[in-house]
Order: structure tokens, then sequence, then C-alpha cells
């Protein structure tokens, strides 16, 4: 191991982690170029190379890594504040609006957006991402400042796009895709930062909707087919690498450059994908709740390979900071925060699961220094998905929740199954083992409303 | 295909994802049935009525490697035709220098049945983003590292080691 590898949790969570994880934590330590420590979050669970909720910064001398970025590139949750309080709309009013948002959301394997991009504009999309989405139309100018990096990631270079991503998304801009993404009507349920509260917007028991996806088909295309080259690049800069799925190249390869500026492209195609389901969200609200006014409250990634400054060793220095399953939570102060938000760290959206409390968090300065400005980014299964699958039951899921006032809306009965409430950890548990670390400061808890899955 | 009442392929446990394994008296029947491993994570594949066969070769530096490119082939054709498959059959799996000298390349060719995604949407599950080099192995008979409760029984000639098998696990 070049570093040590570090874990932030409770001892209970650490007991109910898969040895894997820590096998991943001491594999990613010993890579080319990792500054400082390898990182796993509370919600750590067994991924591909590193753990999910891994962290690891590199120097300029390091390396790329794609399992460090994982399959679904900028994977993130988008917040979306609604201005209205839960108790202003009636529960016929609700089910309709599950109903509408059932209708106009794509979601599920197959599912189509009604956006079809030609070839020459998909080139200005992955490269201005929410920015070029909102000129065609889609959303309104005012959202873009509430998204990472502006909405529009530097440094993309759609020209290292295969045409085989290219064409994996011809349909599939403005889709939420399944699995464990999901549109979440909430309620804002209790508020533990008043002050971060206010700035965001966040007012108890009123609604706000997540929106959890990411780059679809194109960025799960451009992890594979960049998986091949790291291999090739691995061996040819002589790495000795303890597992496959740890392939990179060094940033300043042509390998490297290449995917990063691929990578970055599938992160403005993540980032215009939630701007367009924010325009269908909009449309649906307008249809049902025209009393609603939505407001980004901000759009964040948890799959990423970002280049940023940190202060290491006393030393400010210029790093390429990789989340897997990890948010970033940067300090106060951050670069590109809106100016409403100068005073407070960047948001953090954690999920929960269909049947339980997601969480609004906010980075710190302690962050800053402990984890180079990272969060987790969920509650981590309990269950596997055939194991779930085996113990419960889809329709039955479906009206357990209906019982508890949790309006289900899915294409799969088997992924409810797969998704049920049961085969998640306790959320709580490491929103309070993220606190704990100082990692971040909790806002405020959510309950879910109307859960529209894939 | 094999004569066995069960299906020649099983998953095995993972946090987040699934692992699939196929089973075959030859690598071909090996590729062939975790493919249709990777299928039944994806739907209900007796639903899907074959309207459509595609040709299909792929590339590996080695048998495993060889697999993964191989599902992550049927994976990209399903985004990009649109397509839900029935089956597969793999007509070969072999190797042979790239160049004299070079060390061996790996290549798959075969054929899939499939369905326009759209018609079998009621019987569609959860969309696989990758296959992955996680877990990834193959070799004789019956791995036992991820035995589970519950797991249905493989036909007898598969536990008695007269079977190959190929395994890895998929992004969901």
């Amino acid at each position: 191991m070049r570093v040590p590898g570090r874990l932030f949790a409770t001892e209970a969570l650490v007991r109910a982690m898969d040895n894997k994880v820590f096998e991943q934590v001491r594999n990613v330590a010993t890579l080319p170029g990792i500054v400082s420590a390898s990182l796993a979050m509370p919600d750590a669970h067994w991924g591909y190379g590193f753990p999910i909720g891994g962290v690891a910064a590199f120097d300029e001398d390091g390396i790329v890594c794609m399992g460090g970025v994982g399959y679904d590139i900028s994977c993130g949750v988008r917040l979306v504040r609604a201005n209205i309080p839960r108790g202003e709309v009636s529960p016929k009013v609700l089910g309709r609006l599950a109903d509408d948002l059932f209708t106009t959301i794509p979601a599920g394997l197959g599912s189509e957006g009604a956006i079809k991009v030609t070839e020459g504009r998909l080139e200005e999309l992955l490269d201005q991402g929410a920015r070029f989405v909102v000129e065609q139309g889609y959303g309104r100018s005012e959202d873009l400042p509430f998204i990472e990096e502006l909405g529009s990631v530097p440094g993309a270079d759609p020209s290292k796009v295969s045409a085989h991503a290219k064409r994996r998304q011809r349909s599939q801009l403005g889709t939420l895709g399944s699995g464990n993404h999901y549109l979440e009507v909430q309620q804002v349920d209790a508020i533990h930062d008043s002050t971060t509260a206010r700035v965001l917007g966040l007012r108890a028991g009123e609604l706000v909707i997540s929106i959890h996806c990411g780059s679809r088909g194109l960025g799960h295309q451009i992890a594979t087919d960049y998986q091949h080259t790291m291999a090739a690049a691995t061996s040819s800069y002589g790495f000795t690498l303890p597992d496959r799925e740890l392939v990179g190249a060094p940033l300043k390869s042509a390998e490297g450059l290449a995917y990063l500026g691929a990578m970055r492209a599938a992160i403005n195609y993540a980032l215009a994908n939630r701007q367009v389901l924010t325009d269908l969200l909009r449309q649906s609200f307008e249809r049902v709740l025209p009393e609603a006014e939505l407001e980004v409250v901000y759009d964040v990634s948890h799959n990423t390979c970002k280049e940023e400054e940190h202060v290491v060793d006393g030393h400010r220095q210029r790093l390429w900071v990789h989340r897997k399953g990890a948010t970033r939570a940067l300090g106060p102060g951050w670069p590109h925060h809106p100016s409403a938000y100068e005073s407070i760290g960047q948001p953090v959206f954690i999920g929960g699961s269909m049947g339980t409390s997601s969480y609004v968090l906010a980075g710190t300065s302690e962050g800053m220094r402990r984890s180079f400005g990272s969060a987790c980014h969920g509650a981590g299964r309990a269950l596997s998905r055939t194991a779930a699958k085996q113990r419960f039951r889809g329709d039955q899921v479906v009206r357990e929740l209906a019982a508890q006032g949790i309006l289900v809306r899915s294409h799969s009965v088997r992924g409810v199954a797969e998704e049920a409430p049961g085969a998640y950890k306790d959320v709580g548990e490491v929103v309070a083992a993220v606190e704990a670390a100082g990692l971040s400061t909790t806002v405020a808890r959510l309950l879910p409303v109307i859960s529209v899955k894939g | 295909m094999m004569e066995s009442p069960q299906p020649p392929f099983e998953r095995f446990a993972h946090d987040a994802d699934v692992g699939i394994r196929g089973f075959g008296r030859t690598w071909e029947e090996a590729f062939a049935n975790g493919s249709l491993a990777l299928f039944w994570v994806m739907w209900e594949v007796p639903k899907v009525e074959p309207e459509v066969e595609v040709s299909l070769e792929t590339t590996g530096s080695d048998i495993e490697s060889l697999f993964v490119a191989w599902l992550n082939a049927l994976i990209t054709l399903r985004d990009e035709q649109g397509l839900a498959f029935a089956g597969c059959t793999v007509a070969s799996v072999s190797s042979s220098p790239s160049a004299p000298g070079a060390p061996l390349l790996w290549c798959a060719t075969g054929t899939v049945r499939g369905a326009a995604l759209h018609k079998v949407r009621a019987h569609l599950a959860t969309e696989v983003k990758a296959a992955t080099y996680s877990e990834l192995s193959s070799g004789i008979g019956v791995p036992d590292q991820h035995h589970q409760p519950g797991r249905r029984p493989l036909p007898a000639a598969v536990g008695e080691g007269g079977y190959k098998y190929v395994q890895c696990i998929v992004d969901v």
C-alpha cells in the first residue's frame, strides 16, 4: 500500500460491511500517484475495483482509474422544490399527480425519450451539457447556476466518445433508466439546520422532488469502451494491478486524456438528461398542480473524477478526485457556487429507499480536510437483488407502501421487489455517521410521497 | 442443447448488482447459457417471440475477457436496435495468434434472436448497464464460493465436473 486506507463509519456499519470493501480499499491504496489515503464512506459496499462509496485523489503524476468513476458516469441527484405545502394538496390530486408523472417521465428498460438528438447536435450537447438543452427550450436559464459546474463541465471531448456510445443513447435523453433510479415527490419532514435550510429554500411540510439518474447508455458504453482501452494501457505502462477493474492510465497520457474527455462528455450528458427530466416534471405539475412553482435547489453527482485544488500536508495541490458512489461535498466558498449559497457548503442529497427517508446535507470545511470534500450517496443495500426478489413481492410492496400514504408507480413489479425498502440499510445511521465524522452537516429529512421507478 | 429440466445457468449474490454464471459441455454452450442468464435479469425470456436474428463477433485477450466482451456486445445491441432477446447460438469460441509470435486473440461468433423491446414491455425487469470484470472467471465444474441457501439444484452432470462455466457480475 502506498497510503493508508481510511473508513468513515460506526462500528455497527463496519460490522455489516462485506469483507470485499476492505479488500477494495486496500487495493485502491496501491495505485500510482494516490495522495493521502484511500477512503470509504459509511455506505461503502462491494463495487468494481473501487468500493461503491470509495474516494481517492491522485496527483498529476498519478493515474485516472475508471473503476473510481464506475459504469454510470455522473449518476447523481437533482432536488427541485415545489414551494407548496403537502397539506394543501388533497390525496386525490396526489393520486392524479402520481399517474401523470408515471405517463410523463419515461422510466424503465426500453423507455424512450421524446427528444431525438441528431449527431451534429449531440456533439454540442456533449460539449455544453444542461446549458445546451436549456438553449433548446428545456427548462430555464435560472436553473443553470444551481447545477454543478453551472450545468456544463469544461474539457469534454465528444470526439473521444465512440459511435456505439452515441448510437446507444439515440432515444434515451430525458429518461430515468431502472434499477435504483427514481423520481420521487417528497415532503420536507424535519429541518435539522434552519439557517442552511432557509438558504436552500426548504420549509417543513412543503413538497420537493428528487431526480436520481445518470448518463444512460452513453455513459455505460464509454465505461465499457475505456475498460478495454485502459486494460491495454495498464500493461503498456507497466502497472501491476491487484484487480482488473482498477485499470487506468497516467493522467497525462493519451489514453488518460482521452478517457477524461469522454468522461466529461458523459457528465454533460447526465446534466442535460436531468435538465430535460426537470422540464417534463414541470409540465406534469403544470397540468395537475399549477399552484406549485418548481425551482431547482441543486444538482450534484456521485460518480465522477474531477480536477480540484486541495490542501494536503499544508500545501495546496491540484488533484484528480475520484468519487465512486460518493457525493461531492465541498465546503463553503466552493467553485461555481450560486451567489445565494455563498455562506453554505455544497448541497448533498442522500437517497434512502422508496419507503424511507432521504436527507439533504451540506459540505463542511472539516470534510475538505478529511475526505477531499466528499460524503456518502445512499443507504447501501442490506440484501442482494436476488435475495430481495426471493423475500418480497413487488405488488405487495406497492400495497403496503400505499397503506402508509406512499404512492409507487413502476413498470416492473420485479424491479419493485428488488428495490423494496427492506432491501436497504438504515439511511439514518449512514447520515449520522457522515455527520459524526464531520464530512457534512444534516440540513433536512425528506419523506417519500410519490415514487416513480423504472 | 443440454438434456436437462433445469436452466443451465444460475445467479449468484452480489451486494448491489447481480452475478451470472453459464454452464455448458463446451465453451460455446457456456457462453450461450451465460447470455440467457443475462437476458433473465432484464426480462421474462419466454415472453420474447423472436422476429429478427443478428450476427455477432467479439474478441478478447483471454476467454474471460471474451465472455465480458460478448455480453457487452449484446447489451450494446439491445440499446442500439431496441431489442429484447430470446436466446443466442454461439457458433464458435476459438483462439489463435493475432500475428506470428503475438499473444493469442480469443474470438466468439454467433447469432442472437430477439424482438422489439416495446413488444415485451409488460415483461421487462431491470436494465443491465454493463458486464464487468468483477468475479470474472471460467473453469470446469461448479464454483462453490458463492453457494447460496435456496439455490436451485443444477443438473447432476454439472456438479460432477463435466461441465465448463463462465461467470461475472453485471452492473444494474
